[in-house]
């Protein structure tokens, strides 16, 4: 009797045990992925396509260089050029001709070798106005790229590209661009696509075709796609075609969209991923607390900055600007809102970018900020017209920054200003309308170079927001453009930068950096601006002290 | 009954007209494009765009195609996605979604309906207080509170489960019980009055009387009645909780459509937008049809009119 009266107490404990033995703490991602070189990565936000001619995210960027390889490609270090398809390359003494001599083993992940004519078909893709490429202007450089891809001209022949045989390939530029090379290394749209499959599998001339979905994609990168979830999981394997597969030591790198930061951190906690793509504000020190060795912490091209409508008033008078600009206390600003995630800017290039300085003009004095306000007719604010202050969203960030600027100017001005959030969307198509004041603004630059940005200050450039032109400025830009000699470039900078300063169109507030997770077990990772990615020096291992 | 349905379907055609043609417009006059980027592109290119898209015919006429494709089921191609339409991103999504709903109603259903059947019961009892504060308190604690503390205890201390993604079967458990809970409040509250409502009638004094059991009196006769609030809230709800749970889909990091359904604004990606609320709408009003059925079986004093 005994035993059945006990079998339904078994049961149960044999359940629980079930329940127990199920919920045991089980090997993560990251643990499994450590072992069997298995790379999980965090990556923002989901890819539109994986169509690099096409391609207008950062985040999608970073799987398109596992995926494609061009002329040229950066380091970890994000300053040094590799060689990439082209294992050598010439410059003409003039600095406008640059004959790249392509790999004999360089193939296409279908075995296919890549050729001079893929580069060529592949750039005149990316110019063809039938596909729209949104990027299409890093080909400017090229003589006859602009004309093409405005529809001016239609001869593919009057582009200055050629590749006169399989394995050479020559661009002529139509001015000394020294930063060509760096181009032509990042992970836009300057990559050859297979046109064989890109025909085959939609067209050329069309976007969405469906040679990018896995099985179709042929790449030349040290990575295949081999599956694509959306809003779930890119998964990338070894690609055994690659000319430096021997150096490839990842097996295989999944990249998960995670558009929400907060997920992302628990997820990196909870052992799902090596990497993750940013980090909340918030959680900052609490890592520079409890694990500093993960916490990372890189400065990135990109300088946030106040657009001033410079044909609306109050900020048709640049003393008004210049006076919003001194009363600012940036040392402040950064650390009452982002802290470690941003550096005070004095100048609207980050110092160090493509080995420029710029004058740290800008600064904080309200004592001259009320005097020009008052030399402007508004002393003390009194009379100023009503000011809108818009901000792209209304994150909590944002709205702390905008809160800061706006006491410092009560404070400082006697100017009281209205924040005005605006969804991403209505925000772009207020600055595109200029139908703004004032802007919490900013701009990632594309290539290490002062010119990104700086381009954005001349007269009618679709990005110059503030409307503002100073021929003075566009000239400066053109001298910039129209030499390689550093020094010269540099003094031609100095001078934007330094009409920037006097007449404030814009108004530097600070420079972006990004925090991010590095778990210990991910080794030959190096933080750089360009958050360019080596994919050949990362290797994962259990760290010796761990 | 088939009449009923048949021209309750009927009605339907109108409705959607409706929507589909109010949505439609109000998602081109909202400011900002498909191809509005932080990086401003050259006229050139936004016309080669927009021509590819067919954005640069009149509006009537992008009106008119649309709902040509339409009644050949074709949603047409998406605007942020240009490899996939948005037949796909539906087809890809919407079973994600669907199985994040229907586990989840099974959670509030059961917890729902055992508390609020507890609770009326043992009315003003520390059972019933027990039940009803634990339903107060899901109603009031929300899902972007309840999801990540449920993932730092689960997940990250004890490490049992994934702290998001859709990976394997142990990934539902966290935020189907996060969804479930909330809709189980709901639940609960309702039954509770419901139960309430009934249990004083007259009917049920007469099954007492004849000497019915409790339990008998309970789930043969009074949960039917009791049940009719609840079947109500369950129409709109369930057709909420099929379609995606957006705060959930994102503390959880799942390829819901529920993302979709909220980004595909953001992203002025207008297919998409109108391919989403097609379905939600045909949803509530499919859901609300078999709603009015089911209350006609429940109650005997309604009929089909």
């Amino acid at each position: 009797m005994m035993p059945c009266r006990r079998f339904p107490a078994s049961l149960a404990t044999f359940a629980v045990l079930l329940l127990l033995a199920g919920c045991a703490r089980h090997e993560t991602a990251v643990e499994s992925g450590t072992r069997d070189q298995v790379l999980h990565l965090g990556n923002h936000d989901e890819p539109a396509d994986l169509d690099p001619h096409t391609n207008n995210g950062a985040s999608t960027g970073i799987i398109l260089t596992s995926l494609f390889e061009g002329l040229v490609s950066y380091s970890n270090d994000g300053v040094t050029i590799l060689p990439g398809v082209a294992e050598r390359w010439d410059i003409s003494a003039d600095r406008l001709t640059y004959t790249f001599h392509l790999r004999a083993n360089a193939r296409w992940s279908n075995g296919e070798p890549v050729t001079a004519q893929d580069f060529r078909d592949s750039f005149l893709r990316v110019l063809d106005p039938a596909l729209g490429c949104e990027q299409s202007n890093q080909a400017f450089p090229i003589v006859g790229a602009r004309a093409f891809a405005e529809g001016r001209s239609t001869d593919p022949n009057s582009v200055g590209i050629r590749a006169p045989d399989a394995h050479t390939f020559i661009t002529i530029l139509s001015h000394p661009a020294p930063y060509w090379l760096g181009i032509l290394a990042q992970n836009g749209p300057l990559y050859p696509v297979n046109l064989k499959s890109v025909d085959a599998n939609g067209g050329r001339h069309v976007r969405g075709g469906a040679w990018t979905k896995p099985g179709l994609l042929v790449g030349n990168g040290p990575f295949i796609l081999a599956e694509w979830r959306p809003n779930a999981v890119i998964r990338v394997v070894r690609n055994p075609q690659y000319w430096d597969a021997a150096h490839v030591r990842l097996r295989e790198v999944r990249f998960y969209p995670t558009d929400d930061e907060n997920a992302e951190e628990r997820s990196y906690r909870a052992g799902q991923l090596h990497i993750t793509y940013r980090l909340p504000v918030a959680k900052v020190a609490v890592y520079e607390h409890e694990r500093p060795d993960e916490l990372q912490i890189s400065p990135e091209l990109r300088t946030s900055y106040l657009t001033f409508n410079v044909t609306r008033a109050p900020f048709t008078d640049p003393r008004v600007r210049r006076a919003f600009s001194l009363a600012v206390n940036r040392e402040q600003l950064v650390r009452a809102t982002l802290g470690r995630l941003a550096t005070p800017a004095y100048a609207m290039i980050r110092p160090g970018t493509g080995g420029y300085t710029p004058p740290a003009e800008a600064r904080f004095d309200p004592a001259e900020a009320r005097r020009l306000l008052a030399a402007a007719g508004y002393p003390g604010g009194a009379g100023l017209p009503k000011v809108e202050f818009t901000l792209n969203g209304n994150t909590g960030i944002t709205l702390l920054i905008a809160a800061a600027l706006q006491e410092m100017w009560v404070q400082n001005l006697g100017v009281a200003v209205n924040v005005q959030p605006a969804e991403f969307k209505v925000y772009l198509s207020t600055l595109r309308e200029k139908q703004f004041q004032l802007l919490l603004d900013g701009w990632g630059y594309g290539i290490d170079d002062p010119r990104d940005l700086l381009q954005e200050t001349t007269t009618g450039d679709p990005n110059n927001d503030s409307a503002w032109s100073n021929p003075t400025c566009d000239a400066a830009f053109a001298a910039s453009e129209a030499t390689p000699v550093p020094a010269e470039r540099h003094a031609a900078f100095d001078a934007m930068e330094g009409l920037l300063a006097r007449e404030v169109p814009y108004a530097p507030l600070f420079y972006n950096n990004q925090g991010f997770l590095l778990h210990p077990s991910v080794h030959g990772w190096r933080n750089n601006p360009l958050h360019t990615i080596d994919w050949r020096a990362l290797w994962l291992e259990v760290p010796k002290s761990g | 009954m088939l009449r009923f349905i048949a021209r309750r379907l009927l009605e339907t055609i109108p409705v959607l007209l409706i929507i589909i043609t109010a949505t439609f417009f109000m998602i081109r006059f909202v400011p900002g494009g498909p191809f509005t980027a932080e990086k401003a592109v050259t006229p050139e290119i936004l016309r080669n765009l927009e021509a590819h898209y067919g954005l640069n015919k009149p509006l009537y006429r992008q009106y008119l195609d649309y709902l040509g494709s339409l009644l050949h089921g074709d949603l047409g191609p998406s605007f942020k996605y240009p490899n996939r339409t948005v037949n796909e991103i539906i087809g890809d999504k919407l079973p994600v979604s669907l199985e994040l709903g229907f586990i989840s109603l099974a959670v509030a259903l059961v917890l729902g309906l055992t508390l609020g059947v507890l609770a009326a019961i043992k009315r003003n009892t520390w059972i019933d207080y027990v039940c009803s504060s634990a339903a107060m308190i899901g109603i009031c604690v929300p899902t972007f509170v309840l999801g990540p503390l449920l993932v730092l205890t689960f997940a990250i201390h004890f490490g049992w489960v994934n702290a998001s993604g859709w990976y394997t079967p142990i990934d539902r458990v966290l935020p189907c019980l996060t969804l479930g809970c909330v809709y189980a409040a709901y639940v609960a509250r309702l039954t509770r009055g419901g139960m309430l409502e009934v249990l004083n009638q007259d009917y049920i004094r007469t099954a007492r009387a004849k000497g019915a059991s409790e339990t008998r009196v309970i789930f043969r006769h009074a949960l039917r009645g009791g049940l009719l609030p609840v079947v109500s809230f369950l129409g709109p709800a369930i057709a909420g909780i099929l379609t995606g749970s957006f705060v959930i889909e994102t503390i959880f990091q799942i390829p819901g459509l529920g993302r979709e359904f909220v980004n595909s604004a953001f992203n002025r990606d207008y297919t998409l937008v109108l391919g989403t609320v097609i379905l939600y709408a045909t949803l509530i009003i499919g859901l609300n049809l078999v709603v009015d059925v089911v209350q006609v079986w429940l109650n005997p004093k309604l009929k089909f009119e």
